[in-house]
């Protein structure tokens, strides 16, 4: 369910139903975790860019806050949901800390795990259509810091308190690099992807090197790190009770 | 203070207001070690005059500058310590080169951004790579309306420069239109993403410069300092000593990288094609035409 | 995922690191057993660490994980001249993709090794006997909740010699856990420290004879493991949190492999030509015959002590 083409030294990653990181399908996350690495990895590309087969980039979940509780459970005995989810190798550090350049395509829905790839990105283009749902309140595992970084501190806290942005208050709050007609999309990204291409792959490898250390250094791995805990002191997980209850 | 040909000192003393010019149109304004060293002694020598209040840097001719002098960027390896042992100058004479004349602490920037005396920056035409940084490093920057942010450097080489003032002021996203994309920002659209503060035409340009180094001029001198001194404090818990410190390593280690068949060779070119051309080719890449941005 | 390495060695890391887990008590245990490398560490085997820890994360039974070596030594590093990632065959030099590969996803980075035992829900222990040179060193030993060590353990980045520091000076880890003074001693003068010295410094928390170290080092796992499992994992949690606000983790730059970048003057050794001509152990033969040398393979303190090899061939 996740397709690759590498051509021209751009990889296109194009993922269907997104939404089932949100609602932290392990199997998916595994599978998303071993195709990136491999993509990533792979010096035929230079630039990553993903998308989703979907009408919505990532629709969200009828409910939201129903999705973790399930997924933490047992998370006083076992730490696999940190593991997978919210661990080094987890989609949302992977493409953080990625040594080639990420770009992400999006239209319609995103929210939950999505908007998650967004943050962790380099580049953003959106289809006016495309709609940004606050993820915090339900995902411990999405990064706060980079979406302070981003926008500036109380346009990212107005939008973690419920507001959901629109395409356009996306781009002017530096959530999002371009708006384009959905008709458009594809081929605005595409062109995005040749720019970022003409850097020499080494070139590449060391800017990101770069990022990667300021964006450590400005606390983006430590909001990464504390995921677990907040994990722990989420509503969702008070139900749960430590050693002898299920484990996933 | 010592002369130097392309640069240029001149106090007003009566309003505390000094004006740095970089002279050196016929070359766009590109900056050589010469350069740099000038401006660095010529900022050391105002940091040490009471009466000096709010330092003006600025360039002659039509564009702020086009960066650093390709011309010189290989000799300036070589003639590092340890740069002329071997046919390749060694990274240690890379790193000392980066560390001397750009990110170090007695390099370009660190010079203009730990100046204890304000700094305004008149921004015009093209202020590209140590344009952009400079607007960075600058207190106030005023720019004239045919202004033209960006980094061709970077898309033909790597992100050689420090990033995390960029992203300190215009965010972390926009950030990366700079470093992976060719366009550049109108001085408007610096504007609004926090890379300048003022977009005047160029008929008032000066006029407007000289009126907000006014305004700073006015403000008492020991509430100045003092307040420059906790931001030099500031700037290190916000992890801009640590963007320099690895803006030398990434530059010095850039100088030196392979290139895959097809990919520009910036220092390769210079050597075998010359100054004049490698810089056509680097503007070249530029998509300066580009549609504002959607919502702009 | 992608496995690096060469088919033997693919083939060879599960015996060379080999896993036990005790139910009984809780407290699993992983054993390098490359004995005749003095437990080097190739690419696969630490692929095999860091799965084998990503395991021991889903595993409700194991509080404690003991990390030990067979043979001579516990362990002597990574792996030298072996090869992560081919050169394509129209690139003349390494890409830094190889580097950062290297020391991102094989060593120092969020998703390799080091982190793996630096970041477990479970309590880590290191039984250190032997030497303990470069990357068991940097990437274990200090990177463990705990380290229980024989008196003939030697400690340090003995690699310094003839690589540079690499990362042993400035590795915020490094300096946290031995004082910042000992961080610049060990990587510029490349000179180990003694199991008495390590302890000390405060690397090293029970030094003990040889024949003691096995016991001793079940005994203080034992103890932690009969600990409250949901207050151990709270208390690692949080161990773990306070590391990452200290900025222990991750170094400073991640994903360079600083070898590549370094050119060996007129006057220096060029290890990695006499290495790739001669062999790691004709490598060093050459490297103790220069001005200045140090041999770095005693300790100070001690007496002669036996060669080892530092991650290559033992005696060409």
């Amino acid at each position: 369910m996740i397709d690759v083409v590498v051509a021209d030294q751009v990889a296109i990653v194009t993922f269907a139903e997104l939404s089932r990181l949100s609602r932290y399908d392990v199997s998916f996350a595994n599978e998303a975790r071993d195709v990136l690495f491999d993509v990533i990895d792979d010096d035929e590309a230079k630039v990553v860019v993903l998308r989703s087969a979907d009408p919505d980039f990532c629709a969200p979940l009828a409910d939201p806050a129903g999705a973790l509780g399930p997924a933490l459970a047992g998370l006083r005995a076992v730490p696999a949901w940190a593991e997978t989810f919210a661990g080094p190798r987890s989609l949302n550090q992977m493409i953080t800390f990625a040594k080639k350049v990420i770009i992400t395509e999006v239209q319609g829905a995103c929210a939950g795990a999505g908007v998650g790839l967004v943050l962790a990105s380099d580049l953003t283009a959106a289809g006016s259509d495309a709609t940004f749902h606050p993820p915090f309140a339900d995902h411990p595992e999405a990064n706060y810091v980079l979406a302070a970084l981003s926008m500036r501190t109380h346009r990212a806290r107005a939008w973690a308190l419920g507001h959901t942005l629109s395409a356009r208050e996306a781009e002017g709050a530096g959530l999002v690099n371009t708006v384009v007609d959905p008709t458009e999309l594809g081929e605005c990204v595409r062109e995005m992807a040749r720019q970022a291409a003409m850097m020499p792959l080494d070139g590449i490898t060391l800017t990101k090197m770069m990022r990667q250390a300021v964006l450590d250094n400005q606390g983006v791995g430590q909001e990464f790190d504390a995921a677990p805990l907040l994990a722990l002191s989420h509503p969702a997980s008070h139900d749960q009770t430590g050693v002898g209850s299920e484990v996933q | 203070m010592t002369e130097h040909p392309h640069v240029r000192w001149e106090l007003d003393r009566d309003v505390g207001i000094g004006s740095l010019t970089i002279d050196r149109a016929e070359a766009g304004n590109t900056i050589t070690r010469g350069v740099s060293d000038a401006v660095t002694a010529a900022i050391n020598h105002a940091n040490e005059d009471d009466d000096v209040r709010v330092i003006v840097l600025r360039s002659s001719g039509p564009d702020l500058t086009l960066g650093w002098e390709l011309g010189e960027a290989w000799e300036t390896y070589v003639d590092a310590p340890g740069g002329n042992l071997k046919k390749m100058p060694s990274q240690r004479a890379r790193l000392h080169a980066v560390d001397r004349y750009l990110w170090g602490p007695t390099g370009l920037y660190a010079t203009i951004l730990h100046s204890r005396k304000i700094t305004v920056l008149e921004a015009r035409g093209r202020c590209f790579d140590a344009g952009l940084h400079m607007a960075l490093v600058c207190d106030v920057v005023v720019a004239a309306s045919d202004a033209v942010f960006a980094a061709p450097r970077w898309r033909t080489l790597g992100v050689d420069g420090d990033i995390s003032l960029l992203i300190a002021s215009v965010g972390l996203k926009r950030a990366s239109e700079l470093m992976f994309l060719n366009g550049g920002w109108s001085a408007q659209r610096a504007a609004e993403v926090g890379l300048v503060d003022r977009v005047v035409d160029a008929a008032t340009h000066s006029d407007a410069v000289a009126e907000l180094a006014a305004a700073c001029a006015s403000i008492m001198r020991d509430g100045v300092a003092t307040e420059k001194y906790l931001v030099f404090a500031a700037l290190e818990k916000m992890g801009v000593g640590f963007g320099f410190a690895t803006a030398t390593l990434i530059g010095g280690l850039l100088s030196n990288i392979h290139h895959q068949p097809g990919e520009f060779n910036v220092l390769r070119e210079v050597r075998e094609h010359g100054r004049d051309r490698t810089m056509q080719q680097i503007l070249a890449r530029l998509d300066l035409d580009r549609e504002p941005e959607a919502g702009a | 995922m992608r496995q690096y390495g060469t088919d033997e060695s693919i083939a060879a890391a599960p015996q060379q690191v080999l896993f036990d887990m005790d139910e009984t008590s809780g407290i699993a245990t992983i054993t390098l057993n490359r004995p005749d490398k003095h437990n080097a560490l190739s690419v696969p085997m630490r692929a095999r660490l860091t799965q084998l820890m990503s395991d021991v994360e889903h595993d409700e039974r194991i509080r404690v994980v003991i990390i030990r070596g067979n043979g001579p030594s516990f362990c002597s590093g990574n792996e030298i001249n072996e090869r992560w990632g081919q050169r394509r065959p129209h690139e003349r030099r390494h890409t830094n993709t190889i580097g950062y590969r290297y020391s991102n996803e094989m060593a120092w980075g969020r998703p390799a090794f080091s982190q793996a035992l630096g970041r477990s829900s479970k309590v880590t222990i290191a039984q250190v006997h032997g030497f303990c040179a470069a990357a068991a060193y940097f990437m274990i030993v200090t990177k463990v909740d705990l380290v229980v060590a024989s008196e003939d353990a030697s400690i340090g980045a003995l690699e310094a010699r003839f690589l540079g520091p690499a990362g042993a000076v400035a590795n915020i880890h490094i300096n946290r856990t031995i004082g910042m003074k000992a961080a610049r001693r060990t990587g510029y003068t490349a000179v180990p420290m003694s199991a008495g010295e390590a302890a000390g410094l405060g690397l090293i928390s029970r030094v003990v004879p040889r024949d003691e170290l096995e016991s001793t080092t079940w005994a203080v796992a034992g103890e932690l493991a009969e600990r409250d499992p949901a207050t151990l994992l709270f208390l690692k949690s949080r161990l773990r949190m306070s590391d990452s606000l200290l900025d222990i983790p991750v170094p400073a730059i991640t994903g360079m492999l600083i070898s590549h970048f370094l050119q060996s003057a007129p006057d220096e050794l060029d290890f990695w030509s006499v290495a790739r001509d001669e062999g790691v152990g004709g490598a060093l033969r050459a490297d103790k015959a220069r001005k200045g040398a140090i041999d770095p393979r005693k300790p100070r303190g001690s007496g002669e002590a036996p060669s080892p090899p530092l991650g290559g061939d033992i005696d060409d």
